[in-house]
């Protein structure tokens, strides 16, 4: 394969990463307006680009575990051995916790507010980071990956995904127990905050490769001055 | 520590061109490198040299790459 080969297969590659990353944001970009502007958020599109999505809701844990009658009971079997008893098949058993849908038919316009907020942090997130590996793959498809500017785009990355990703988990959170806790399910349901470090590991593995990335644009330096 | 970008290296490629009257393009053909390449090194705007290079340069000036750079001082 020529240099000149290598350069169109890598620009080519260049052009369909770039190209997929602008849908992801496209459509990242829609299920925001769907989020803010559909029936869950302000109400003012009939319809909205992923459809009329119903209800607002958020999951919650259930305080007693549900009732399913006698459809798991056991008896003897045949040989002995435990069996359910309406299918005889070998004995089985449910156990939570467990997780329901919590839905709000009429959600008054604060708490409207309050999940149209927590709905679009990750998708806004999502779309600054990928405006940022955009921009990457441009510089990378034009020849220039190792630049003071992608070296700065990987820190950037790095704290949108570590701070931001874990900004909007734990705000997240706060907005569904707040929802929950002012609901008239406050005294049926329970609630648990589900707290990710993933968000934090990868930031971390961005701001690691950053650091790797700062030594190749050093090294691109040195070779563009030499002879 | 690793040295900073600055240095004082000077580079004599003219003067050794005009001593043997020779073109920058004629020495980029023996040598085998571009004329830009060849014109950031006689400019000083060069950051580094290969030694392939300065190999090719000193085989084609008949020199000693002493008499092709030498140092400011400071």
């Amino acid at each position: 394969m020529t240099a000149q080969d290598s350069a169109r297969q890598t620009s080519s590659l260049g052009r369909a990463v770039e190209v997929l990353v602008i849908i992801g944001m496209v459509a990242m970009a829609l299920g925001i307006v769907s989020t803010v502007f559909g029936h869950t958020g302000f109400d003012v599109l009939t319809a909205t680009p992923f459809g009329d999505n119903a209800v607002m809701s958020a999951p919650v844990d259930l305080d007693s575990p549900f009732d399913f009658g006698d459809s798991l009971a056991w008896t003897e079997g045949p040989d002995g051995g435990a069996v359910v008893a309406a299918t005889g098949k070998p004995l089985v058993e449910l156990g939570g916790p467990v997780t329901a849908q919590l839905s709000f038919w009429d959600p008054t316009a604060v708490e409207r507010l309050v999940w149209v907020l927590w709905q679009i942090s990750a998708p806004a997130l999502g779309i600054a980071a990928l405006w940022l590996i955009l921009r990457m793959a441009r510089s990378a498809r034009l020849g220039d990956p190792f630049s003071t500017a992608n070296e700065q785009r990987l820190w950037t990355l790095a704290a949108v995904v570590a701070i931001g990703g874990s900004a909007s988990a734990w705000l997240g959170e706060a907005a569904r127990a707040w929802l929950v806790a002012q609901s008239a399910a406050a005294d049926v349901v329970t609630f648990s905050f589900t707290l990710s470090f993933a968000p934090v590991i990868l930031g971390i593995v961005i701001a690691m490769l950053a650091s790797i990335w700062r030594v190749g644009v050093g090294l691109r330096e040195d070779v563009e001055g030499m002879v | 520590m690793a040295p900073t970008d600055s240095h004082r290296v000077v580079c004599h490629l003219d003067v050794l061109l005009t001593d043997r009257n020779m073109t920058l393009t004629e020495l980029a053909d023996i040598v085998g490198i571009t004329i830009v390449n060849l014109s950031v090194l006689k400019n000083d705007r060069a950051k580094a040299i290969r030694f392939s290079t300065l190999t090719a340069i000193c085989d084609a000036l008949s020199c000693k790459p002493g008499d092709v750079f030498s140092i400011d001082s400071p």
